[in-house]
């Protein structure tokens, strides 16, 4: 088995007696990372170091590869990320169809002693519940339905204080203040292949990381991608080229967003998206982006 | 004195930039303005479905496609014209649409009409003729309409029909706790009758 640690230092918290095939530690200090003995490998990485849309901007963590791992950790991390929805992209696109990704945090009072400036603001300002939430929707907002079986845990010991007890029970109770969450999903198979029994879904699959595009235009060009491609059915180069042309999305969007939304809704620019991708000579290169440019301005849409 | 000009001419480079970053670009005199003016009267979707044709045409390495874009658009204007005057009854945006779609499949695309013989069969063409392709590109749009009508009400019926498989369960849950006898024990891992 295959593991992935991001945030890792001098101890990974996994059981004695686990025995794994690779386990590579991603954080900021080697040292402490060296004496850490379950790590195979370790990369120097500043998490909060991303290039937007694309995760975290280290050329040794992107040189693992894509569809790598079995499993990736990141545990007492999470609250010290600055930009979590891309470290998570990168952490999809590590993680192999199938493989599970684990968030284990503390509670809010654990680390803010020692690490409560690390923190971010907005971490600092929520409850536990609050922050199962927002681990929850890192995972959404990083790749929606790329991200499967979703689930939230309550991992603390029976003895620990709870946040939620009231001011009475929580003065009464001398148990410890260690209570711990762990938020998991699974990552999703991207379809190879367009099915042409539900085209929508195999549609979705392949814009799950698609850059540029909000979910709100991801969601109007699907089900025309669809149609589009049932339309073909008898042409088979026509279809070929619908499902290579969903890549050139981005540079669609990229001059589409830039255009009066009020003149131009975003039902239209999907049906334009969908129209051009269906054509076998479009390839999105930097004639036709000029053209499309171009047509705008010369009023020959709205 | 100094100062005030560099911080125009900053402004200006970064309005500059700013119109260049929004692709902003004018249109080209030779292609796109007459595109705009010709079609100006068209319908939204019908001038996308135009955009969604004549785009994927630029960029070619074959130098045929070049001359077929400056067919199309040197054919486009006389073509409305002919569809106007012998399809009075048709309205100028229908009559355009009519005119830029024929032109688009037959002028467009490298191989398929020269402007001699596009101009010959537009010219062939029957008011009748034109009228029925005039209404069967309209029945598309009807019958997208319709399609789309039946696949909101099938989805409609589907979410209906999960929401209301989801309140049964719900109910059958609900009835199975209050009726029960039996509860399982996680301590003892054994099922014990319910005292009340």
């Amino acid at each position: 088995m295959s593991v992935l640690e991001l945030g890792a230092a001098e101890k990974s918290y996994l059981p004695d007696g686990i025995k794994l095939g690779r386990h590579v530690g991603v954080g900021l200090n080697k040292g402490l990372m060296d004496k850490n003995p379950a790590l195979s490998e370790t990369i120097v990485a500043d998490l909060n170091n991303v290039v937007e849309e694309m995760g975290v901007d280290s050329d040794e963590l992107n040189q693992l590869g894509s569809d790598t791992f079995d499993v990736i950790l990141i545990a007492n991390t999470i609250e010290f990320l600055t930009q979590p929805r891309e470290v998570f992209k990168s952490c999809w696109r590590a993680l192999k169809p199938g493989g599970i990704m684990m968030v284990a945090f503390p509670e809010r009072e654990a680390l803010k002693e020692k690490f409560g400036d690390a923190q971010t603001k907005m971490w600092r300002g929520y409850n536990d519940d609050q922050h199962m939430w927002m681990a929850g929707s890192f995972f959404q907002f990083s790749a929606g339905d790329g991200w499967e079986g979703l689930k939230g845990f309550d991992i603390s010991p029976e003895s620990a204080k709870k946040e939620d007890e009231g001011l009475l029970a929580r003065f009464s109770n001398t148990g410890k203040s260690n209570n711990m969450f762990v938020c998991q999903a699974t990552k999703a198979s991207v379809s190879e292949e367009i099915d042409p029994n539900d085209p929508e879904k195999s549609f979705s699959s392949l814009m799950w990381m698609t850059p540029t595009m909000e979910s709100r235009d991801k969601l109007l060009v699907t089900p025309r991608l669809s149609r589009v491609y049932l339309h073909y059915k008898d042409q088979p180069a026509r279809q070929k080229a619908i499902q290579e042309n969903v890549e050139t999305l981005p540079s669609i969007y990229e001059a589409l967003i830039k255009m009066d939304q009020f003149a131009f809704p975003f039902n239209l620019q999907a049906t334009l998206a969908a129209d051009l991708l269906s054509d076998p000579d479009f390839e999105a290169n930097d004639k036709q982006m000029e053209a499309l440019k171009m047509g705008k301005k010369s009023n020959s849409i709205p | 004195m100094i100062f005030l000009f560099n911080i125009l001419m900053i402004l200006l480079v970064v309005v500059r930039r700013f119109k260049i970053g929004l692709g902003l670009k004018t249109p080209s005199p030779d292609f796109w303005a007459p595109v705009g003016q010709l079609t100006f009267s068209m319908d939204a979707e019908d001038k996308v479905n135009l955009l969604a044709h004549i785009v994927p045409r630029f960029g070619s390495e074959n130098s045929d496609q070049n001359v077929a874009l400056e067919t199309f658009i040197t054919g486009l204007k006389p073509t409305i014209a002919v569809v106007k005057s012998k399809c009075n009854e048709l309205s100028d945006a229908d009559a355009t649409l009519v005119a830029s779609e024929l032109a688009a499949s037959e002028l467009l695309v490298p191989g398929r009409s020269t402007k001699e013989e596009f101009a010959a069969w537009i010219g062939e063409l029957t008011d009748e003729e034109l009228m029925d392709y005039a209404k069967a590109r309209k029945s598309v749009r009807e019958e997208a309409s319709a399609e789309l009508r039946t696949m909101k009400e099938e989805r409609e019926a589907e979410k209906k029909r999960l929401e209301d498989t989801k309140k049964k369960f719900e109910e059958q849950v609900e009835k199975a706790r209050k009726e029960r006898t039996m509860v399982f024990n996680e301590k003892t891992g054994k099922m014990e009758e319910i005292t009340k």
